[in-house]
């Protein structure tokens, strides 16, 4: 019997047990009806609530049925504006890693990498970014990429973030978790705000103005946001570049062994001196119809060497320009049913410049370019909710989306191109007039496409939520995901909700999530081969128990496991499932209100129980100087957890020292890296293998990386501190100490996954010293 | 059978909800409230007196301010029919649904250290303290800071960080 089997088999028999006898294990003595009971429930829920998240309450996510947080059928963490606005964060990243257990980023060189739970691919393509509810995921390439690399933070409202599959919910795509990044919207009376900060070490600065009009059923309101950055110059970022003979090292002019170093990417820079900048506009009419639109961009440099070009030195860079425009129409039909509906459309340019022509063209040519695009969509979404007297609650709908390819916001047909998988590799849509098409078609390396490139998805979803008996629930759900270039992709759900008591929950959760290949390998395969993709399929099961206590604590436990058939593009030119993982994780919060502050303690556990490959592990061993020695490598090869800490614990506090002032603190100890498996094995195996060479020059690595903390528990604390000056009326000012208290706080550079599961090491591999850094943030209320 | 079932279905479970919230938001704005010198604040019990022609508001404010205390105090809902009673509240809260006019409420409470709160567009402007308003279905609030600061009340500065910030006073009604 294996592992999946003895999880399932004590889920089956839990949920069995519950389902015959919840009155006679928990008997009640109050003799409340359904409705009473959820209120009951729902006031102890309020009474631990902050503020923020009191008038942030709407609470759907997770499901189609509206429901307390109690209720949800979800692992949820929601960081609420104050803690938003009090957390030393240079990005959403930044506040996800403080708030949610067990989450991690790592810095790949196109950008941040984030995993929940153990699921963490080498593209942000195993969760979902959402914006105001709306899909925001790159879908050629990368994934999550526009606004997480955004530094202003002042118009976010709230971020929902929910830790493990959700695909039932959100579509394909929401397997490690889903973020949820809620804006400031409409508001009430005329009014301004305005503010500024700076971060002296990040040679960075922001400002950004709110206002907002209201006409009687009409409401209005915008904001707008800039922050240029010319990032940290010469940051501790270590090296390991095998590949490129490079070496190893703290990056600068005398670093690498073949006089081929360069120095450092300036850490958090925007990409030749553009700013980020923000703009979103709200219209309300009535309660039932709005209108919003945004534009966010963000020119960013890649963590990567410098190269030459026409212009000179040069770091490569990316760039990111998002618009949205949703229409919303949700009327109140009767007390019974209530229509969720939207219209949208949106437009994400994206531009990857790796400098190919090196100095033989301008850097902005598009010669240099990986990829300039733009991924245009256009989508319905309906959804019918019907509440029969709050005992059965039913949500049912579709959602339809086109999603076509062009040339960037601004340009012309010329100026497209994409990096597909072979045989297509790099599509044009223009031999003419293309610099793209001059310059590389004669080297067999460039496609024309004389169509758009577009596909159309479908989804259907269906929702009950039975309450069965007094402290009985159990909700159905149900989503298919079709995409035109994929086999239809079915995401089931069944929860089980057990009332233990008033303040008590266990909730236990089944269910299956999908992910599709990005819509590039989609394209390619369907185009070449003609067939269709299956979805990645992810099994997960999950035992959930939260406790409101009286004396205003709040507990939260969730055991989970998850089993994934993971796909991957593979050699034979098709994606195709690499290997089961099997992973068991632990996460418990405990969240306190005393008289001044309030805070929470998290703590995080991930294993890996099981790893499969479909082919044989191996390794492909630098030998300098010389080709390349494979070597069977099963140690490394079965540690699919490599970036992720065993072990986190998290913590942070909000207090209010007097009137006027306010303190936060927030810290986490992490522990019990995959790293260390990694870099034993290779160790081993070039003791095994090597030559006294490589054996040193290994020898070395291993010592350095270790010194300076790869793979060992770490600890980082930033404080910050909220006042309102008496001098300055209608203003708060906000003073930041980020990693102020921290030991071997380094953060990762993602280490290449290599086709085939082979790895080279050392070959690209590294890290960031991350820095102690103050910044000041002043607002000012008009 | 779906279609009686349907036909059947009264839902007042959502406007039970709303009230248990806005008692769990002027609870929490209590927090960041400091009451005048003057003010009953002294008094061991807290007294909320709604103005409501229905018994919804006063059923869910009790119902949430059983086990939940207001400063460290316990506290008392009570129906305000008659004005008189006004002046043993610490706060008044002006439902949407009442048939007092707002000016004569304002009169009585007058130089007395009671926070006017309301659920109405516009009351904000004409004369309460905070009002609380339902957006996009989420619960926002106004705060009349000027009518605030001349009443002798002192507002956190967090509080009015998540507040529309109305500084006009009182407007002529």
């Amino acid at each position: 019997m294996n592992t999946k089997t003895v999880f399932f088999t004590i889920f089956i028999f839990l949920a069995g047990l519950l389902s015959f006898y919840p009155i006679e294990l928990f008997p009640r003595e109050t003799g409340e009806q359904p409705d009473q009971l959820a209120d009951t429930l729902f006031r102890y829920e309020l009474m631990t609530m902050s503020l923020d998240e009191v008038l942030n309450l709407e609470i759907e996510a997770g499901s189609y049925i509206p429901s307390s947080l109690a209720d949800l059928p979800v692992s949820i963490t929601i960081i609420d504006k104050n803690s938003i606005r009090m957390t030393p964060a240079r990005t959403l990243m930044d506040l996800i890693e403080v708030y949610v257990p067990g989450a991690f980023f790592v810095n790949h060189w196109n950008g941040p990498r984030f995993g929940f739970r153990g699921v963490m691919g080498d593209q942000n393509t195993s969760y979902l970014l959402l914006l105001n509810d709306q899909n925001i995921n790159l879908q050629t390439s990368s994934g999550a990429f526009f606004e997480i690399n955004n530094r202003d933070l002042n118009d976010i409202e709230s971020i929902e973030v929910i830790r493990g599959p959700g695909s039932v919910r959100y579509g394909h795509g929401a397997i490690g978790g889903i973020i949820n990044i809620r804006t400031l919207s409409d508001s009430l009376t005329p009014g301004v705000s305005a503010g500024g900060g700076i971060k002296p070490l990040y040679r960075s600065g922001n400002a950004f103005v709110k206002w907002s009009l209201n006409k009687k059923q009409l409401s209005f309101s915008g904001y707008a946001g800039i922050d240029a950055s010319r990032g940290i110059k010469n940051p501790g970022f270590f090296y390991v570049d095998r590949a490129h003979g490079y070496g190893y090292g703290f990056m600068g002019r005398e670093w690498g062994n073949k006089g081929l170093g360069t120095p450092a990417p300036n850490f958090y820079s925007d990409l030749w001196g553009n700013p980020q900048k923000k703009l979103q506009l709200d219209f309300r009419y009535k309660k039932s119809l709005k209108f919003w639109l945004r534009y966010s961009d963000a020119y960013q440099e890649k963590q990567q060497q410098q190269s030459f070009t026409a212009d000179g030195e040069e770091f490569p860079g990316l760039m990111g320009k998002l618009f949205m425009s949703v229409l919303s129409y949700e009327p109140s039909l009767s007390e019974t049913f209530k229509l969720y509906s939207q219209a949208g459309y949106s437009s994400g340019s994206y531009r990857d410049i790796s400098f190919y022509q090196g100095v033989n063209a301008p850097s902005d040519d598009i010669t240099q370019r990986k990829a300039s695009l733009g991924e245009n969509t256009l989508f319905l979404k309906a959804r019918l909710n019907i509440d029969l007297q709050g005992k059965y609650k039913f949500a049912l709908g579709g959602n339809v989306k086109y999603l076509w390819l062009g040339p960037e916001a601004g340009m012309g047909k010329k100026d497209f191109v994409n990096s597909f998988p072979a045989p297509i590799l790099f599509a044009v849509y223009d031999t003419l007039n293309s610099g793209f098409w001059d310059k590389y078609s004669d080297r067999g390396i460039v496609s024309y496409v004389d169509e758009t490139i577009g596909a159309y998805q479908y989804s259907g979803f269906i929702e009950a939520n039975l309450s069965l008996l007094p402290s009985f629930s159990v909700l159905f759900s149900g989503r298919m995901d079709k995409h035109e270039f994929s086999e239809p992709a079915f995401s089931p759900r069944i929860a089980m909700i057990a009332e233990l008591s008033d303040r008590q929950r266990l909730k236990m959760i089944a269910q299956k999530a999908v992910r599709l290949p990005t819509f590039n390998e989609l394209y390619t395969f369907n185009k070449v081969v003609g067939e269709k993709v299956d979805p990645e399929i992810k099994s997960g099961l999950e035992l959930m128990y939260n406790y409101h206590m009286k004396t205003g604590g709040y507990l939260d436990v969730s055991l989970f496991y998850s089993s994934i058939d993971q796909i991957a593009w593979t050699s034979q030119n098709y994606p195709d499932v690499v290997g089961r993982f099997d992973m068991i994780g632990l996460e418990g919060g405990f969240r306190y209100e005393i008289n001044k502050g309030a805070g929470k303690l998290s703590f995080s556990w991930i294993k890996q129980t099981r790893w499969d490959p479909v082919s044989s592990p191996g390794a492909w061993l630098s030998n300098i100087g010389q080709d390349s020695l494979t070597v069977d490598f099963k140690n490394y090869g079965e540690n699919r957890l490599n970036n992720f800490p065993g072990y986190s614990i998290k913590y942070y506090h909000n207090h209010r020292l007097s009137e006027s002032m306010q303190l936060h603190f927030n810290g986490r100890i992490n522990w019990g890296y995959g790293q260390a498996d990694m870099l034993n094995s290779y160790k081993e195996i070039h003791d095994t293998y090597g030559r006294d060479e490589t054996r040193t020059e290994m020898e070395n690595i291993y010592e350095t990386l270790i010194s300076y903390g790869y793979s060992r528990p770490s600890f980082t604390g930033s404080f910050s501190f909220s006042f309102a000056p008496a001098f300055l009326d209608q203003s708060h000012i906000r003073i930041y100490a980020m990693n102020i208290l921290k030991i071997n706080h380094i953060r990762y550079v993602y280490q290449y996954w290599e086709e085939g599961n082979n790895r080279q090491y050392p070959r690209q591999v590294g890290f960031v010293t991350e820095p102690a850094s103050v910044s000041i943030q002043w607002v000012y209320n008009f | 059978m779906l279609a009686i079932l349907l036909l059947n279905s009264c839902l007042l479970f959502s406007q039970n909800r709303e009230y248990l919230i806005k008692a769990a938001v002027l609870e929490k704005m209590t927090r960041f409230i400091k009451w005048p010198d003057s003010g009953t604040m002294e008094n061991k019990i807290l007294v909320i007196g709604v103005i409501s022609d229905t018994d919804e508001t006063v059923k869910n404010f009790e119902q949430y301010y059983s086990e939940q205390t207001v400063q460290g105090k316990p506290v008392s809902v009570q129906s305000i029919n008659n004005l008189e009673n006004i002046k043993v509240c610490d706060i008044l809260y002006i439902s949407r649904i009442h048939s007092l006019p707002l000016e004569q409420i304002q009169n009585e409470v007058q130089n007395l250290p009671v926070l006017l709160v309301s659920e109405q567009p516009g009351y904000a402007r004409k004369g309460t303290h905070i009002n609380l308003l339902i957006v996009d279905n989420r619960l926002q609030y106004e705060i009349n800071e000027t009518l605030l600061r001349q009443g002798g009340f002192y507002v956190w500065a967090q509080l009015l960080n998540s507040a529309v910030i109305i500084k006009t006073g009182k407007e002529v009604l």
